[in-house]
């Protein structure tokens, strides 16, 4: 009966040795149940309703503004932003520098007792009582709105690479361009560092009388 | 709904899931009117069952509809119904473990919507030969012949290299010529 069916043909799809009729058969309609439609659409009106998530191609952003497109250019706009703002904090810092003259000046020593002098070992050991400096810390200048000792140093040129355990002390005002404060200091701080306006100056060496430490 | 104004079928089908989009579910009726025949006709040669396919299909326009947000109109909406098809007999059948019908006269019979005598013979054999065929030549076969996709389509729906198609197509036809000649009283 099939035979016949696998004589050449021609091949309308150009791909291989495929009688006509299977392509017919396989194209054939197959019968459908007649509620599949409808169940489909009860389903479907059941579910809520879609949303498009993509943008529309005729919305799409240019290829230029796609993420990745500009990303060299992106990064150099952002560290040139990032220079920028730097250089401004500088600038910033440098002008207050200008304007502002700080000073830490010894004015004498103070004995306080050592972290833990309850302790048996602070007992044994003797050593109950830490030498401390006596420092007038001094900030004048116009525009001030806050100062406060920031940072004591063993070196001043190593900035924070050498820091003294130190609590941050805060200045008062004492008159319109003047800020003030007597607090102790570590006696291995050669220097510290003040923030007028919430910006850390470079650190000022620690003085005694008119002598530099 | 308003209709498209329009012959080309894909860009029927994007207005009419444009309408979909805005809020008008029931333009989602006309696109299973359109697609729902092509969509059962290559589930059944997929599955070899009738029940089955009529199954995934129903599922395959749900699953469409769900996820029509994702659609994106630089594709064709029959291309991507036919992916989600495919995905869907693939699942099916590793499920069942059967890509090979239990019952094939079920199939057969479905498949015969209205043919003559030799015709129905003829496709009754076919379909028992398809079911000898491995899932993979039986899918190429399938999409190439029934559904008269190109090959960089089908690529694009299986995810399969063109030259590896061909390969599954001929091999399958290569299958099929075999299996009917041995049938064919002579």
């Amino acid at each position: 009966m099939m035979s016949g069916h696998f004589a050449p043909e021609h091949d309308p799809m150009g791909t291989g040795p495929l009688p006509g009729w299977m392509g017919d058969a396989l194209r054939a309609p197959v019968a459908s149940r007649p509620e599949a439609r409808a169940r489909i659409m009860a389903q479907v009106r059941a579910l809520p309703a879609p949303r498009r998530l993509s943008v529309p191609l005729g919305q799409q952003a240019s290829r230029w503004r796609r993420r990745g497109s500009l990303s060299g250019l992106g990064g150099a706009l952002l560290a040139a932003l990032l220079t920028i703002a730097v250089g401004v904090r500088q600038g910033d810092r440098h002008a207050l520098a200008q304007r502002v003259h700080s000073t830490a000046i010894i004015v004498g020593d103070s004995a306080v007792p050592v972290r833990g002098a309850d302790s048996l070992a602070a007992i044994v050991g003797g050593r109950l009582l830490d030498t401390m400096k006596v420092v007038d810390y001094v900030v004048r200048g116009a525009n001030v709105q806050r100062a406060h000792v920031q940072h004591a140093v063993r070196d001043p040129r190593a900035k924070d690479a050498h820091p003294v355990p130190f609590h941050p002390t805060r200045l008062t005002r004492v008159s319109a361009n003047e800020w003030r404060v007597r607090a102790l200091l570590p006696r291995d701080a050669v220097a510290v560092s003040f923030s007028v306006n919430d910006l850390t100056l470079d650190p000022v060496p620690v003085r005694t009388g008119s002598a530099t430490l | 709904m308003h209709p498209p104004h329009t012959d080309n079928p894909a860009a029927i089908d994007a207005a009419l899931v444009r309408q979909v989009l805005s809020g008008r579910a029931e333009a989602f009726a006309a696109l299973v009117d359109r697609h729902h025949a092509r969509c059962l006709r290559l589930a059944t040669h997929l599955l070899a069952d009738s029940d089955d396919a009529e199954d995934v299909v129903q599922e395959v326009f749900v699953r469409a509809y769900r996820h029509l947000g994702n659609y994106r109109e630089r594709d064709k909406f029959g291309a991507w119904l036919t992916r989600i098809l495919v995905n869907q007999c693939r699942t099916r059948a590793s499920r069942n473990a059967r890509y090979v019908a239990l019952d094939p006269a079920v199939h057969t019979a479905d498949l015969v919507v209205s043919a003559d005598d030799d015709a129905f013979a003829r496709r009754a054999e076919l379909a028992r030969a398809m079911q000898q065929l491995v899932p993979e030549q039986r899918e190429a076969l399938v999409l190439r012949f029934s559904d008269e996709l190109s090959y960089d389509e089908m690529a694009t729906i299986t995810g399969v290299g063109v030259s590896a198609l061909k390969m599954r197509v001929q091999r399958a036809c290569a299958r099929l010529r075999t299996l009917l000649t041995e049938r064919t009283p002579t």
